[in-house]
């Protein structure tokens, strides 16, 4: 994870980090951390009140469930809040959590794939049923 | 020498940023002689917030005037020093929690910002402060051209100097006049001295004042700089790496050091640091300098001492105690008062208090 490199290794304060992401990367995670970093430039309340500002905006493009979304959310109420050692074990926790997930949302698919495929397969049988 | 125009500036654009938003709207709204002369910013909480402008205390109001007295000046909370903290850590204490543990975190422009509170300690060591209870902001100057009248007796010949050590009292411009010397050895003096490398241990960042790597005050075309590192591991780096001409350093002192420095000197390698102090005499008794007095470390002194209110003395010396050469000046305008019966005061520049009524946009509070 290129930004737990930025804070961990690096030592970058949390919007530079934020920028050397966005510009390093071209993903959807990407082009929302270069928006934090410009909406960070202008709100008052900080890094903390841009993520949040960043989640709102970024809410009705991504196909994200609810539960993704105040993980995130979390994310962005403890970055920078603590010291190194805290913001590592944070960091390996968030990824655990996402990781976890990431697994059920692969489930999901699999669960609705297979049901989609009955369906299909249900369809053709009634399509047949039908015809004779 | 730098203007007051500049010197406003820098606490705008530098400093201001930073402050709590009632602060900010104050300050904002200072005038600018006042402005010009604000040495620093002490933020308490729960207590007014007062201004240091050239040795003389005063308190601010919400609406940007003064007054010598506390009483309905700006009151801050806890909540908004503490959000003013983590401004100034730019929102990552893990970028700053080693200078949060020194109690001061250096922001643009190389200004000083120094805190205290209750020290979080684990195994003995600080690793933190919480409960913030006050902020000292402390404005730094780049002075151009004012180590010009001493500097040539650094000289040894066109291509070496003598090992210099300044020493004053705190508060008294040994940076800025550290700062001068490093680019005046750096870019050199045309027929007069051809320049040399030199390498600047910036520990607390106020030197060079780096922000992303780039120094934010000119140290010269020959200067490298390594910051945010204590001066032994970065004399060793220096050494090493970079195969400097001269070394140079702020606030020597540290027993720690001592080893270092003379591995530095051992090398052929020229000195230029500042210490705490009065006088050359007063130093050499003291731990982490008497084994430098003996060893002949240095070999020229710059004593910088206040002869009146506002008139400086920097004084060169040998290590015999003889004066080579001594340069006075008045760094500052410096500013006068003169306080109406509610309390309010009206500030003036103090060198044209004889001749006229300073009428430029003059701090007369109330509106008046």
């Amino acid at each position: 994870m290129e930004l737990e490199n930025e804070i961990l290794y690096m030592g970058r304060p949390l919007g530079y980090a934020l920028l050397q992401y966005s510009q390093n990367r071209n993903t959807p995670v990407s082009e929302f951390s270069g928006r934090v970093y410009e909406l960070s430039k202008t709100e008052d309340g900080g890094i903390d009140a841009a993520w949040q500002k960043g989640i709102d905006e970024f809410r009705n493009h991504w196909p994200v469930e609810q539960e993704d979304w105040i993980l995130l959310s979390q994310v962005g109420e403890v970055l920078g809040k603590t010291d190194r050692a805290n913001q590592s074990s944070f960091i390996k926790m968030m990824r655990e959590k996402f990781s976890v997930q990431e697994k059920k949302a692969e489930e999901d698919r699999a669960r609705k794939e297979k049901l989609y495929k009955n369906l299909g397969i249900l369809g053709g049988l009634a399509i047949v049923l039908v015809l004779i | 020498m730098q203007s007051g125009n500049t010197q406003s500036n820098r606490i705008l654009t530098d400093i201001i940023p930073y402050l709590p938003g009632r602060v900010r709207y104050a300050v904002s709204n200072l005038d600018r002689p006042v402005l010009k002369d604000i040495d620093e910013i002490r933020l308490r909480a729960g207590r007014p917030v007062m201004l240091s402008c050239s040795g003389r205390d005063f308190f601010l109001w919400e609406t940007g005037q003064v007054s010598e007295y506390p009483e309905n000046g700006l009151v801050l909370s806890v909540d908004e020093l503490n959000d003013m903290v983590l401004r100034i850590c730019e929102n990552s204490f893990y970028a700053y929690q080693d200078d949060i543990s020194k109690g001061f975190v250096t922001i643009r422009g190389g200004h000083r910002v120094g805190l205290v509170g209750t020290p979080v300690v684990e195994n003995g060591r600080i690793i933190n402060i919480r409960d913030i209870s006050s902020v000292n902001v402390r404005v730094a100057r780049e002075i151009t051209g004012c180590g010009d009248g001493i500097v040539k007796n650094l000289f040894k010949n066109n291509r070496d100097i003598y090992s210099t050590l300044i020493i004053s009292p705190p508060g008294m411009g040994k940076t800025t006049l550290l700062r001068d010397i490093i680019r005046t050895v750096s870019n050199g003096i045309k027929n007069i001295f051809d320049g040399l490398k030199v390498g600047v241990v910036d520990e607390r960042g106020e030197i060079a004042a780096c922000y992303r790597g780039i120094p934010q005050n000119d140290l010269g075309c020959r200067t490298d700089v390594i910051s945010g590192i204590n001066k032994k591991e970065g004399m060793e780096i220096l050494l090493r790496s970079m195969s400097p001409n001269v070394i140079s350093l702020d606030e020597l002192g540290n027993p720690d050091d001592v080893s270092t420095v003379l591995q530095v000197m051992n090398a052929g390698i020229r000195l230029l640091a500042t210490a705490h102090g009065y006088d050359a005499d007063g130093l050499r008794e003291r731990r982490g300098f008497r084994e430098l007095f003996e060893a002949g470390c240095f070999e020229r002194f710059i004593i910088i001492s206040a002869n009146n209110e506002y008139l400086y003395e920097l004084k060169v010396m040998d290590g015999e105690g003889n004066v080579l050469g001594i340069d006075r000046k008045n760094y500052r305008q410096h500013i006068n008062s003169c306080e109406f019966s509610d309390g309010r005061v009206y500030l003036f520049p103090k060198t044209n208090r004889e001749n006229r009524v300073y009428s430029g946009n003059s701090v007369i509070l109330n509106g008046t």
